[in-house]
Parts: C-alpha cells; structure tokens; sequence
C-alpha cells in the first residue's frame, strides 16, 4: 500500500479538530463551512472515485463517532459525496480543476448534495417540510464552504502533487 | 464464469463499492440505541476529546479576560437578584409550611467548559470536559445562568457528549409558565417550535417557556425560552409556537450540569428517554 493513499487521513485529524474548536468562532448565525467536506473533494478529484468512495465513508464514521452525531448519517451523506465527486476525476485535468473556479463548482454541487443528504437522513418526518429546511439551511453553509474552498485554488502549488 | 466475475468486478466495482457502503451506514444508522454502539461511540470521542481539551484550552484562553469581565457583571446583577429572592424563598418557605407542603427540590451543579461543537446544524452537540467519573448520567440536564441548553447524551469517563436544543433528536414537554399550558418542544432545523397546541390554549406573544415536571427527562422548571410567534392562529385546529430560546448557542463557553436525585419509579419506566443504570 501506498503510504499517500492514508495522508488524508493524517490531515484529516488537525482539520477536524480545527472543524470543531476553532471554526465555530467564525460561525455566522451558527453556520459553519465544512472543512472535511473541502479536503475531500480535494483528494477524490486528485485520486479517482473509488478512493473518493472510500475516503468518505472513513471520514463519515470519524465526524460521527468524534461529534456524536447520528452514527452513520455523515458516513451515508460523506460517501455519497466521495462517489459524485469521483465522476470529475480526470487524471489530465488534476491541475486546471485547481487552477480554476471548477474546483469550486464541482464543491458547490458537492456541498449542496452533502447538506439534502444529511437533512433527509436526518430530519425525516411528516411534520417536516423538507424542501425549506433543506433550502434554510443549506444556503449559508453551502456559500461558506465554497468561500473557504477558493484558498484551495490560491495556494494549490503549480505542477506539484501533494 | 470467473472471467466474467472479473470483469463485471472491474466496471462496476465503484458501483458495488457504493452499495455495500451506503448499506453498511444505513444499518449502523437503525443500530444507534444499541448499547454496544453507545459503548463504542464513547470510547471513541473519550479518546479524541483528550486532544480537543488541550487544543481548546490553548485557543480559547483570549477569551478569558473578556469572558471574565461578563461573569463579573452577571455576578453583580445575580447578587441583587439573590437578594430579592432570598426574600420571596424566606416568604415562600412560611406560606408552604401554613399549607403542610413539603419542598420537592433537591439539586446541585456541576460545574463544565465546553471543548468542541458540532458542525451540523440539525444535530447540534457540544462535548464538555467532565464524565462519569463525576457522577454524571445521559438525560441529566445542562444549564447556564441564562437556561436550559441541552440534554446529556453520551458519556465516556472525563467527557460527555450534549445534544443542545437546536438538535432535532431532542424533544421536550415544556409548559407556558403563565398559563400552565403544555406541549412538546422540538427544533425544527430553523426555529424552536412546540407544536399541536390546541386553538383553546392561552398563549401570549412574550410569554415565558419552561421545562415540565411531566417531563421524564427533565422534571425541575428551567427556562427554555419565549414565545415570539404564534403560526396559524387563524385556521385548523392547532396552534404551532416558534420559541426564541433564552440561552445563545453560540456563545456557550461554560455551563454547569443538572445533578439531581431523580424518582427511581419514573426511571424505569418503560418508555422513559433515557433509561438509566
């Protein structure tokens, strides 16, 4: 095995505690942006959508069990999200997908399906009128991340593979 | 018949990967009151909480001093209000021995810091740095000077897991403290709402939110919040409340937990929340 396929895993520890400690600082109206979700859209347009698959289904188990959160709903909604984003896997096109506002429409699309998925897992009832929740909540979030992912594409290193 | 294994395999395996994956986080999702699952979520985050806790002590320690300057305030303001109220419980106290009631309360704090916060905002959670070693029990109720913020959810030894009000698997029998009226209070992803109060109901733009002795979770009145809208006041049969809570999430640095001495008859009820050991 190759020991880069488990660096997301040794970068993923120090984002998620920077994920829970230091980013609901910056919280707006209690919103946050998704850090993990950033690192991994980051590695699955780097490393193919089975690997995406795979690293979101660890990176789910990880954010439930560390933040206590429904075991299995970031697992379902994060998986999902490795195996979209996998779809944009091109191996030529790593560094323009970098370079470019690509990468950030491939995380807003990512984003949006991350927080239905969560919202459905999560809030289904009769007396829950899903679309608004999804909307209501989603909106602030979905734009958060986005604005974090764009430091991806400013300090993402010319012809270099992390 | 093996090649062709292999090469159905080799198309579709992100497919198949993707199947079995989804389906094991649906099972662990149906698997979530099972004790074992408990046991092992609290090993987990008891074991990663001993890292956020210094981390978070590191970080958070510019907001000592302003945080100190607010407590020194509150504290001015709670003096006079013991004051007062010193005088009301000295009254109190007389009227009820008149009457032969007997005092129902028997309460202490725990004192605790909150080290990390969930990111999602329908499952909103805190972890506080204390835990069983303390004498603290999933249900016991979590408090600040301001009100109710949650429900203790799941312990390890030091550290314990909140589910704040604005987590959408806490409901709450809460009353109105001015008419008495009762209803179940949930967080809806947007607002606190009591729903399903019947139109008969006498509520009050303003008034004030309570937890309810009927409560199994939560049997000793905290304020919850207040009632900032009354939604469909005109039409159906019920009324929905949309509560603007006391306590502000966002801001919760410090807290204390609710230990109480709780009814052993009401604990192992059958269908209580939270059955303790």
């Amino acid at each position: 095995m190759k020991l880069d396929y488990f660096f997301p895993l040794m970068v993923f520890f120090p984002l998620l505690l920077i994920q829970i400690i230091i980013v609901p600082l910056i919280s707006i109206e209690g919103f946050v942006p998704d850090l993990v979700l950033i690192l991994l859209v980051f590695y699955t347009l780097k490393k193919g959508q089975l690997y995406g698959t795979i690293l979101g289904f660890v990176f789910g188990l990880f954010i439930d069990l560390i933040t206590g959160s429904l075991l299995g709903s970031s697992m379902f909604s994060k998986t999902l999200i490795g195996f979209v984003a996998g779809y944009f896997y091109n191996e030529n096109k790593i560094d323009i997908y970098f370079k470019s506002y690509t990468f950030l429409l491939i995380l807003f699309l990512c984003s949006i399906l991350d927080n239905i998925s969560l919202t459905l897992i999560t809030s289904f009832d009769y007396e829950t009128n899903l679309l608004s929740l999804i909307f209501s909540n989603s909106m602030i979030p979905v734009f958060y991340t986005v604005t974090i992912g764009a430091v991806v594409i400013i300090f993402y290193p010319k012809r270099k593979y992390i | 018949m093996l090649r062709l294994l292999n090469k159905i395999w080799f198309n579709y395996k992100e497919y198949f990967v993707l199947i079995i994956l989804l389906l094991v986080s649906l099972f662990l999702i149906s698997k979530n009151d099972h004790n074992s699952v408990k046991n092992f979520k609290s090993f987990v985050f008891g074991s990663f909480s001993v890292v956020t806790s210094v981390i978070s002590d590191i970080v958070l320690v510019s907001d000592i001093r302003s945080e100190n300057e607010r407590l020194r305030r509150i504290n001015s303001e709670l003096m006079l209000e013991v004051n007062k109220l010193r005088e009301y419980g000295i009254e109190n106290e007389e009227l009820k021995n008149m009457l032969g009631f007997q005092d129902t309360f028997n309460l202490s704090l725990i004192p605790a810091k909150v080290i990390s916060r969930s990111f999602s905002t329908l499952q909103e959670t805190i972890t506080i740095n204390i835990g069983e070693k303390v004498g603290i029990k999933p249900g016991f109720p979590v408090v600040n000077g301001e009100g109710l913020i949650g429900v203790v959810y799941n312990i390890a030894d030091d550290y314990a897991i909140v589910r704040t009000l604005r987590n959408i698997n806490l409901k709450l029998v809460v009353r109105d403290q001015r008419s008495r009226f009762e209803g179940i209070l949930r967080w809806n992803g947007d607002y606190l709402t009591v729903t399903n109060l019947p139109k008969t109901a006498d509520i009050q733009l303003g008034d004030r939110i309570i937890t309810s002795e009927m409560s199994s979770l939560i049997n000793t009145p905290l304020p919850v919040g207040i009632v900032a809208e009354i939604l469909n006041p005109e039409k159906g049969i019920f009324n929905d409340l949309i509560i603007k809570p006391i306590v502000d999430f966002v801001r919760v640095d410090n807290l204390f937990v609710l230990n109480r001495i709780q009814s052993k008859k009401k604990d192992q009820l059958e269908l209580n929340y939270f059955i303790r050991k």
